[in-house]
């Protein structure tokens, strides 16, 4: 097993401050082969290390150059002979910080190449599975969001739409006139299902629902039962997309008369009258001359905290519609909020005489002959009125469709705080749930229009049909994996994934004793560690970045530093390779200095960072240790970087009670446009250890 | 009077005819060889490394992971255990610490596979599953039942 090292100086400009020399004699000394190239970003520089690898029949390569973001790929891509690489950022993460203390820069360096040495030699070769992806696309949901994808899928792959009811097109088969612009859904939604019918490609299931799901993305094997015909049915399919859209919740248990008297309606029982062009009070029979319109009902406090963002304009839109008919409307809201060009739609409704009263109704009386009187108090004017209208109509919050948590549970889909499914990382990918090959279209995401739900689905869409075309799947199985000797059963890290990538398998052994054992999912692991972070055992070991490699840097660094008679204090940084590490790139892009006492560990997360990697820095003499994570609230993998923070503020209990100084643990949270936040907590760290001295271990 | 209980199990309704009947503190009874549901669970700290298998068999949460940690248990882990990172941490925090360790270190709501075994006695129906999932070997049983524990325990709680 031979490990060569590449470094490379950026068309000569890091020269004058990283001793190339130095750093070749150094390496030398270790035997490693080693190559200074000054364009290793050009074609020319990978032909010389092509040439280089070859000539020296280097198995594994450290590559000390700019950061990886730009050139790991090309490498990669060019060098497949090398088993594994492993990058010490030179430019960002050394050089540039360091501009001012070239000997620093020199044995920083040294170090850090070292460590990347040291860590190759116990890293293994990942391997890679392939698997085929099925051509079809299943959608749940035949609403406007689940048509439109199905349309947009059709001209390419297979689809199966499922649809709940007897009929498609969801919640829009109770309108009429919608925004903007007053179109007649009902041609245009008939028009998209016969397109639909009429496509060979799409085959629709109505009256149906998924029983079963088996599979992994790429092949997933649905059960779907048809109770109406009595028929079930296995279909195949490559991906899904979840269209299950909202419905408006039922408000029976405010003080509203909602369930107590029929002339208390929801809005989408309004938007039914109107389709079918007779208003009427439903206990008379009769058109009402005056209709109330309540807003943000069981929405926006302690039932629902979210707004549901469209039923101030599909309401004052009915309200238009209304006085149009002859019908006096009034509309009590919160805060109206019509976006963008909806707020002439508001402006039109006051010029025509809807009056808007800035009160959130509390409470609807049934009085004795069936009239309502409703109490309002005018929040703009403090004063109280008492309203008798014909029919009230209570727009109520807009919730997940009935049955999509369910849906949810089956998919293994994250739920918002809200109850809506849960994208994965909305900054990047927002139509991406949290498991691969599974995407989101419409309502189900969050409430939408028609428009935006149109455009939400063909964005699933075009996310289905790419991962459909990788064809084959083929990826690194930088996933964990499980020693079962060591493996207790404990379920900690099946209980700490956030992507159900790991499930218990039940084992017989040979005492015929039943034992439970920890397997991981390949297709729908991410690779964030998490698991063996708080894996009591270490049964856990993220593939790369196990417990043996993470020491085995620690250790090597400590030595380095050790042995290149670094004199300053020392902090040992534990990087996530998302925000963390983009972040240190950007501190060097951006010009930052910082002190030159940092040395940088990558972990995939912060997630992956247990205790022990901690108190195995301040064992080898780290007089600080610092973690650079992702916001709690941003983090790539939804609770790495949250875990990190319970473990930091357990470590530091721990560190507190055994009478080391816990001030020496700090951890940072920052988006990659942060770097000042880094190069603030490195001064931060720097005076820490002035005050409290250098680690009694060292 | 009628008897009214905190949740409506089985044991629970059991142990309040008992405390209904009593007329002095019970003790330890023993529990015949071959009578199965009643016994005691004995947990030992020191070989425990809290990864809460056992919480996860209990249908009863009669056995919980409390949200602390006592470092002065995990001295004393033996040292050829199975579970590796614990037998680490044990020898990290051995190298690092500079005073004796006095109290049970918090563990944050979230932190999950770490804390300390609870047990709640009068909630056990002495099922065992518990003390067969162990790998450490630090659930035994007991013969015997222990009212006079589960009294008190029942005490504290009302």
């Amino acid at each position: 097993m031979v490990v060569g090292v590449v470094i490379c100086d950026c068309g000569e400009k890091l020269g004058n401050i990283i001793k190339y020399d130095k750093v070749i004699n150094a390496i030398q000394e270790l035997k490693a082969p080693i190559k200074k190239i000054s364009n290793l970003c050009l074609a020319a520089g990978i032909e010389e290390i092509k040439k280089f690898v070859e000539s020296e029949s280097i198995d594994k390569l450290v590559v000390g150059a700019c950061t990886p973001k730009f050139i790991e790929y090309t490498l990669r891509q060019a060098l497949s002979t090398v088993l594994e690489f492993e990058f010490v950022i030179l430019r960002e993460h050394i050089a540039w910080p360091n501009k001012a203390e070239p000997e620093k820069a020199t044995k920083k360096a040294i170090i850090l190449l070292k460590t990347a040495i040291a860590a190759l030699e116990v890293k293994a070769k990942i391997d890679q599975e392939k698997y085929e992806v099925d051509q079809s696309v299943l959608i749940i949901g035949g609403g406007v969001a689940g048509i439109q994808a199905a349309l947009d899928l059709a001209a390419n792959v297979k689809v199966y739409l499922i649809e709940k009811d007897e009929n498609l097109g969801g919640n829009l088969r109770n309108m009429g006139k919608v925004f903007p612009g007053d179109f007649l859904i009902q041609e245009i939604l008939q028009d998209k299902i016969k397109q639909l019918e009429s496509n060979s490609n799409i085959t629709v299931y109505k009256n149906t629902k998924i029983v079963d799901i088996y599979g992994n993305p790429g092949s997933y094997e649905i059960t779907l039962e048809t109770p109406s015909v009595n028929s079930t049915e296995i279909i195949k399919t490559g991906a899904i997309i979840v269209a299950t859209g909202i419905e408006e919740s039922k408000p029976y248990h405010l003080d509203l008369g909602y369930g107590k008297s029929q002339d208390v309606i929801l809005q989408t029982d309004l938007a039914r009258m109107l389709k079918d062009g007779k208003v009427v009070v439903p206990s008379t029979g009769k058109k009402p001359e005056s209709v109330l319109i309540g807003n943000c009902i069981n929405c926006r406090d302690e039932n629902h905290f979210y707004c549901s963002k469209i039923c101030c304009t599909y309401s004052i839109h009915h309200a238009i519609e209304l006085i149009e008919d002859g019908i006096e409307p009034i509309i009590c809201y919160m805060d109206i909020r019509t976006p963008y060009k909806y707020e002439n739609l508001y402006r039109e409704a006051r010029e025509k005489g809807v009056t808007f009263i800035r009160g959130k109704l509390q409470s609807v009386e049934v009085g004795p002959n069936n009239e309502l009187i409703v109490p309002v108090e005018n929040t703009l004017t403090n004063e109280i009125y008492e309203l008798s209208p014909d029919l009230v109509v209570l727009s109520s919050a807009l919730v997940p469709a009935a049955g999509s948590e369910k849906l949810a549970e089956m998919l293994g889909l994250n739920l918002k705080e809200s109850c809506f499914i849960s994208d994965l990382y909305s900054k990047t990918n927002p139509s991406q749930t949290t498991q691969r090959g599974i995407f989101l279209a419409g309502s189900a995401f969050t409430p939408m229009s028609i428009q935006e739900s149109m455009s939400h689905a063909s964005a699933a869409a075009v996310k289905a049909l790419k991962f459909l075309r990788e064809g084959i799947l083929t990826r690194d199985l930088l996933v964990p994996t499980i020693d079962e000797d060591l493996c207790n059963g404990c379920a900690t890290c099946r209980d700490t994934c956030q992507f159900n990538a790991i499930t218990m398998i039940v084992q017989t052994n040979t005492d015929t004793e039943i034992v439970q054992k920890a397997s991981v999912d390949p297709t729908k692991c991410r690779g964030c560690g998490t698991c063996s972070a708080v894996c009591p055992t270490g049964a856990t070991q993220l593939a790369n970045y196990q417990r043996g490699v993470i020491f085995t840097k620690i250790e090597t660094m400590m030595k380095a530093i050790k042995a290149e008679k670094w004199e300053e204090p020392v902090i040992l940084a534990l990087t996530c390779e998302e925000c963390g590490s983009c972040g240190v790139d950007i501190a060097g892009l951006a010009g930052f200095e910082y002190p030159a006492n940092v040395f940088t560990i990558d972990v995939p997360c912060a997630g992956r960072i247990g205790v022990i990697d901690i108190l195995k820095a301040f064992v080898e003499g780290a007089d600080a240790v610092l973690i650079v994570q992702c916001p709690e609230k941003s983090c790539h993998y939804m609770f790495g970087s949250h875990n990190a923070n319970l473990v930091v503020q357990f470590t530091k209990d721990i560190l507190t009670e055994i009478g080391f100084e816990s001030s020496r643990l700090a951890n940072v949270e920052m988006v990659s446009s942060d770097p000042d936040k880094y190069v603030k907590a490195i001064q931060d760290l720097n005076k820490v250890i002035e005050e409290v001295g250098s680690n009694p271990n060292k | 009077m009628s008897i009214t209980w905190v949740e409506k199990t089985k044991r629970r309704y059991l142990l309040e005819l008992i405390r209904k009947l009593a007329v002095k503190t019970p003790e330890i009874i023993p529990v015949p060889e071959e009578l199965h549901g009643f016994g005691t669970v004995v947990h030992d700290a020191d070989k425990c490394i809290a990864c809460g298998s056992c919480t996860r068999m209990c249908e009863d949460e009669a056995i919980t992971l409390e949200g602390t940690f006592d470092l002065k248990s995990l001295e004393k882990l033996p040292k050829d255990t199975n579970a590796k990172n614990r037998a680490l941490l044990a020898e990290f925090i051995a190298k690092l610490k500079r005073k004796e360790p006095e109290n049970p270190v918090p563990v944050p709501e979230g932190l999950l596979g770490i804390g300390t075994i609870g047990l709640k006695l009068s909630r056990c129906i002495a099922c065992k599953e518990c003390v067969r999932i162990c790998e450490y070997e630090a659930l035994s049983f007991k013969e015997e039942w222990n009212l006079k524990d589960i009294f008190a325990e029942i005490q504290e709680e009302s």
